[in-house]
């Protein structure tokens, strides 16, 4: 049967439609544009968007273009990626590929053989092909056009406490993988593999095992030491390293039984693409007993700090402090403070160690510890605009009780060796903050209203707004330079993913999915009326 | 949910029985001889269903996890035609697992044939990969069959060999595009509205087509999937290509 048309190509001319278009390594490179090709838009961690069309002026009419309820969807974290027209996200086990026009779905992909059922933060996209993780750690490469299998690589075991959420990130032509699971026990790691034909080319593990260097800053239970890979890393192409997050150390309240630093916890790992080998390594809460994973996005820019520029990473951490590093050598620069809620240092060492406040530790009476377990910032996506030349962070102000036990630790059993939550009466408060980066100081604050339960982010464009999710389920939009609120949209649900931009058909756009459903947002622009095709069935 | 890989939604949940003979071949041997004395008058001999309901089509009759149908079996339903058999337990369950061998995954059919011959036979002269993909390999615009084992049974398989078009055609419908401007698309419809429509074309390019840009539509009935294959497959050449694609799971079938 033959149903190639020989005016096939002049429709596709026609309908500015590309042929087997791919996309390579370099695209990546370039992106955000039109396209949104990986989780945080960009490698440098800046998700800021070049696109001009929405401004200040004009955001005041953005409306939803159009709303689409993922059937099946209760959490929704994918942060959405855009090639060509065709937007994806990802739900537990799930890749969903939806026409950004009609926001209809072209395809839809599920695992329903997967042994574990967990949130899922998105894709990645490289050639013909789009990456996930099953929640039962499996890399799964598919057609960006159909959804087709190419292949399934396992490369770890639910058995051994992992398990799989973050996205993918797609780089030259490698695919690299983390693991979640930490707060049970198990032993973290960053896997490459190959990005045609799926082979494991590397792996490092977060946590040294027994003998190795590293090991004498444990006690027991390295084995099950955390150290998980939850979220997905930065790029510098320049210097071919990337950067990746571990989280705490296992049992996450309780350091009794694993009595030093507990390397590589809680840090800021810079890793060879080629090699997978460690080239430097940043440690923010040696010793962890209070839950501070390091994961929040390593923003990679270039900035004056003490009136010479420098290549620097910046990291909003959990343990309430924003971190400047040298990004060649992992150099110690600068820690400021993020919240004004913060009691558990006083200061740093020339190395960046943090001054411990006596008397902060977890204990079986509780201990109130500023900030609380969720930290000051966490995993939602901070943004950078370089035409503010500012940097903008989700930041939590809040305090908790610290609980802990010394009871024998049992991994894979939900154990954490105590807990956390706030007192009755001290809800914690959201506030989207800007930072100078040349000082890592705060330039303007915009506080919530909700409960303190989203996870949302932000992402910001040379237009010069920036959009954000709110804690009352509401995508706002805010004068990148003053922080003034231009719009908001409630889309009545709780919010735990990030949006994006781009732009199709001439026109930009902005993504966001919630709790149950994806909405894209666009200018105003009346509906002219369309007559419906003649439509005919042949037996 | 009209997608292009549809077959990739369906979930089967029905509890499994933990009795050695469901999915055992031998046992399933035997309870096709059994099937064949006891059953096959009311549900015909392959359980396409007679007097009594068809077997082979899930949807024909209430699916039922296994002990419950090891309970019907034995004890027959009272107040219908549906007898007690009164066999010894170890017969029943042998029936009770071929009666699960014709809805079960393929893959956990243990087809039998010339794996090797089929997968030749798949991606050689019966042309199957010319519109179909395994494992990243192959056509378009035929649904992936990279995990068919997993998510068909055997003899949902065969009839789409033998007979693509037998249930009619309502999802991934062949069309045919006249645009306003005069040019044309055929290929896949995925899923449309009023307003916006999603085609894939042969070349495996999705195309998302405004309403506002489209003159005319003509769907077909008929699937795009040959359907002379029941003439030009001998019976071993079927047997091997189903032994082929039985096997095509994206896990391993212990899992």
């Amino acid at each position: 049967m033959n149903i190639i048309h020989p005016r096939l190509v002049l429709v596709a001319a026609l309908m500015a439609l590309p042929a087997l278009a791919q996309v390579a390594a370099r695209d990546i490179l370039a992106s955000p544009n039109e396209n949104w090709l990986t989780y945080a838009g960009d490698y440098q961690g800046k998700r800021h968007s070049p696109l001009k069309q929405i401004t200040p002026h004009n955001a005041g009419s953005l409306v939803p273009t159009w709303t689409n309820h993922i059937s099946g969807a209760s959490h929704l974290e994918a942060s959405p990626l855009v090639y060509d027209g065709v937007m994806y996200i990802t739900n537990t086990n799930e890749v969903i590929a939806l026409d950004t026009r009609s926001g209809r779905i072209i395809w839809r992909y599920k695992d329903t053989r997967s042994k574990k059922q967990n949130v899922n933060r998105g894709a990645a996209i490289l050639g013909d092909r789009v990456y996930f993780v099953t929640s039962d750690v499996h890399l799964v490469a598919l057609d960006r056009r159909t959804g087709a299998v190419a292949w399934v690589k396992q490369y770890g075991r639910v058995e051994d406490g992992l398990y799989a959420s973050a996205a993918p990130l797609a780089v030259k032509d490698k695919i690299i993988v983390g693991v979640s699971g930490g707060d049970s026990g198990m032993r973290g790691y960053v896997t490459a593999f190959s990005a045609d034909k799926g082979e494991e080319l590397w792996r490092l593990y977060t946590v040294p095992a027994k003998g190795e260097p590293g090991a004498e800053s444990w006690g027991g239970y390295i084995e099950w030491g955390g150290g998980a890979t939850w979220l997905s890393g930065t790029y510098d192409p320049e210097l071919n390293l990337l950067y990746w997050t571990t989280g705490n150390p296992w049992p996450d309240f309780y350091g009794g039984d694993r009595k030093g630093d507990n390397l590589y916890t809680c840090s800021l790992l810079a890793i060879d693409l080629d090699t997978g080998k460690m080239k430097w390594y940043f440690q923010f809460t040696p010793h962890d007993t209070h839950d501070w994973d390091a994961q929040s996005w390593p923003v990679l820019l270039d900035t004056e700090i003490n009136g010479r520029m420098r290549k620097v990473v910046m990291h909003p951490n959990r343990n309430g402090f924003l971190y400047t590093l040298d990004r060649t050598t992992g150099e110690f620069l600068r820690a400021t403070k993020m919240v004004d809620k913060l009691d558990w240092a006083s200061g740093f060492d020339a190395k960046g160690r943090p001054i411990l406040v006596p008397g902060k530790e977890p204990s079986p009476a509780g201990t109130y510890v500023c900030p609380g377990v969720r930290g000051a910032a966490n995993w939602m996506a901070p943004t950078y605009t370089p035409g503010t030349g500012l940097l903008y962070v989700m930041n939590l102000e809040q305090c908790d009780v610290f609980t802990s036990s010394a009871q024998e630790p049992e991994p894979k059993k939900n154990f954490a060796g105590g807990g956390a939550g706030p007192k009755h009466n001290e809800p914690g408060q959201f506030f989207l903050r800007a930072y100078d980066p040349k000082t890592g100081k705060r330039a303007w604050e915009y506080p919530l209203t909700g409960k303190a339960a989203s996870w949302s982010g932000a992402v910001s464009t040379a237009g010069g707004v920036v959009f954000f999710g709110d804690d009352d389920g509401q995508l706002v939009a805010l004068d990148a330079k003053t922080g003034q609120h231009l719009w908001h949209y409630l889309m009545g649900e709780n919010l735990t993913a990030a949006p994006i931009v781009y732009s199709v058909d001439g026109k930009q756009y902005v993504a966001i999915c919630s709790a149950t459903a994806v909405f894209n947002f666009g200018l105003f622009e009346a509906q002219k009326p369309m007559a419906l095709p003649a439509m005919r069935t042949q037996p | 949910m009209a997608g292009i890989l549809a077959a990739q939604h369906e979930v089967r949940d029905e509890k499994k029985s933990k009795n050695p003979a469901i999915g055992n071949p031998e046992a399933i041997a035997a309870g096709q001889k059994l099937f064949f004395a006891s059953c096959a008058g009311c549900h015909g001999p392959t359980g396409g269903g007679g007097r009594g309901p068809n077997l082979r089509e899930r949807g024909a009759w209430h699916p039922m996890d296994d002990d419950a149908m090891f309970t019907i079996v034995q004890k027959g339903v009272p107040g219908t035609d549906m007898p007690a058999l009164n066999r010894p337990d170890n017969e029943v369950w042998q029936i009770v697992a071929f009666v699960r061998s014709l809805t079960a995954p393929a893959m956990e059919a243990n087809a039998p044939g010339d794996i090797e011959a089929g997968r030749r036979l798949y991606w050689g002269s019966a042309g199957c990969s010319q519109c179909h993909m395994i494992a990243g390999k192959g056509g378009f615009p035929g649904p992936d069959l990279t995990n068919i084992g997993a998510l068909r049974s055997l003899n949902e398989i065969r009839t789409s060999i033998l007979d693509p078009s037998e249930r009619g055609v309502t999802e991934n419908q062949p069309v045919r595009i006249t645009f306003r401007n005069g040019a044309t698309l055929e290929g896949i419809c995925v899923d449309r509205t009023n307003y916006a429509m999603q085609v894939i074309d042969r070349a495996g390019t999705p195309h998302r087509i405004g309403m506002n840009q489209v003159e005319a539509i003509v769907f077909s009935k008929k699937s795009s999937m040959p359907d002379d294959y029941k003439t030009r497959l001998s019976r071993e050449q079927l047997q091997n290509l189903l032994a082929y694609l039985s096997r095509q799971s994206t896990r391993p079938p212990a899992e």
